[in-house]
């Protein structure tokens, strides 16, 4: 049946989150239902179910694909950049997410897009007994641009991501040997739609919504994320997440 | 070759649908909205259902689930009961909803997001089609 999401005290955050859920039927059933629908029409064009394709006409259909990608990308994007900014409804405070498992999870299910590019992630230089005070599906969607970037822009190189105790603070740590960022970038990285140029050359669809996913989910925890990069070798994220009592 | 019923008020989906599963030498019928849907379950027993959530209401493709996997003993659609459920959404990403086999789940047997690729859409019918009796 359906699972709820629990409610807080806070009568503003909830109308906000009434907003946000009416927000998300309408992008989802306006939006992302009919592009959704567009591309598996295309699929079954492109795979000849319904006759065989010129050469033209299977180059058209395969640029009409990737545009429909790059809109359901942004779609999606949009949805999670709409939740990162509300939140759930969960508690921080009285919510506690173990994290080696949810870091594990992030890397899992990443492996087959960084298979694919040729990226080797590496995820076991976690401390075990890490918890800290966020809801979990907060912490999956943060993970997941994080992890999804470093591998992204890492073609044919390798990402670790590491975690420990700092004080009362978990450290996270996600580096990469991958394209960089340029120092003129440095300051619009967490900017909505920002895309550095060397970005861009690699992967021309990308959304640039990815990072301020991340901030928004951050600011809101009162997480801290530092940047440490040159182009062409690599960047290093480090974000220190409230550890909770285990 | 199976009878198939799509319950989904998204009528483009259907026709690229019915091309493939048409294609494939399937028998394919549709419905758009959920109590059309019912009301096509008993003309054509169907040995597949293909079930989008989001169409008049929001979560109407629940309630047809529900309907077809009710176990009361005087449930109109316990001749159903068996019939295998693919649910079809875009949903999912923006929803608590838990989908499955489980008590605690929408009661269906496979769920796949939209948008699905033929290939993979054609396995799963395959797959589902595997498990179902399928009338000659």
């Amino acid at each position: 049946m359906v699972s709820p999401r629990p409610t807080s005290q806070n009568p503003d955050a909830d109308r906000a989150r009434g907003d946000l859920g009416r927000f998300l039927r309408i992008v989802t059933h306006d939006l992302r239902q009919p592009i959704a629908a567009t591309r598996t029409i295309v699929s079954v064009l492109a795979g000849g179910h319904a006759g065989p394709l010129l050469p033209s006409q299977t180059d058209l259909v395969a640029r009409l694909g990737r545009r429909l990608e790059f809109m359901q990308a942004l779609v999606d994007d949009l949805i999670d950049l709409a939740t990162a900014n509300v939140g759930s409804g969960v508690d921080a405070a009285r919510s506690v997410t173990p994290l080696g498992p949810a870091i594990g999870e992030a890397c899992s299910r990443i492996q087959a897009i960084a298979h694919a590019a040729g990226v080797v992630v590496q995820c076991d230089g976690v401390e075990d007994t890490l918890a800290v005070h966020a809801d979990a599906a907060d912490l999956a969607l943060m993970l997941d641009n994080l992890v999804g970037n470093a591998v992204k822009y890492s073609p044919g190189g390798r990402v670790s991501v590491s975690a420990d105790r700092v004080g009362d603070t978990a450290r996270v740590v996600l580096a990469d040997t991958g394209i960089g960022i340029p120092d003129e970038a440095r300051a619009h990285l967490f900017e909505e739609f920002f895309r550095a140029p060397n970005a861009k050359a690699i992967d021309p669809l990308g959304t640039g919504l990815g990072l301020a996913i991340v901030k928004a989910i951050a600011d809101r925890y009162g997480f801290t994320i530092g940047v440490e990069s040159a182009e062409g070798r690599g960047t290093t994220v480090t974000v220190r997440l409230p550890l909770a009592a285990t | 070759m199976a009878t198939i019923l799509m319950i989904d008020d998204d009528a483009d989906l259907a026709a690229a649908l019915r091309v493939l599963l048409e294609g494939k030498g399937h028998q394919f019928h549709t419905a758009a909205n959920g109590e059309l849907g019912l009301r096509r379950v008993k003309e054509i027993g169907p040995d597949l259902i293909i079930l989008d959530v989001m169409m008049d209401r929001y979560t109407e493709g629940f309630r047809v689930a529900q309907r077809l996997r009710d176990n009361s003993d005087d449930s109109e659609y316990a001749a159903y009961r068996e019939v295998p459920i693919l649910v079809l959404t875009a949903v999912h990403r923006t929803t608590s909803f838990r989908f499955g086999p489980n008590e605690d789940s929408l009661p269906v047997d496979e769920l796949l997001e939209k948008p699905v690729s033929a290939d993979r859409l054609m396995a799963t019918v395959e797959r589902l089609l595997g498990r179902a009796v399928v009338r000659p």
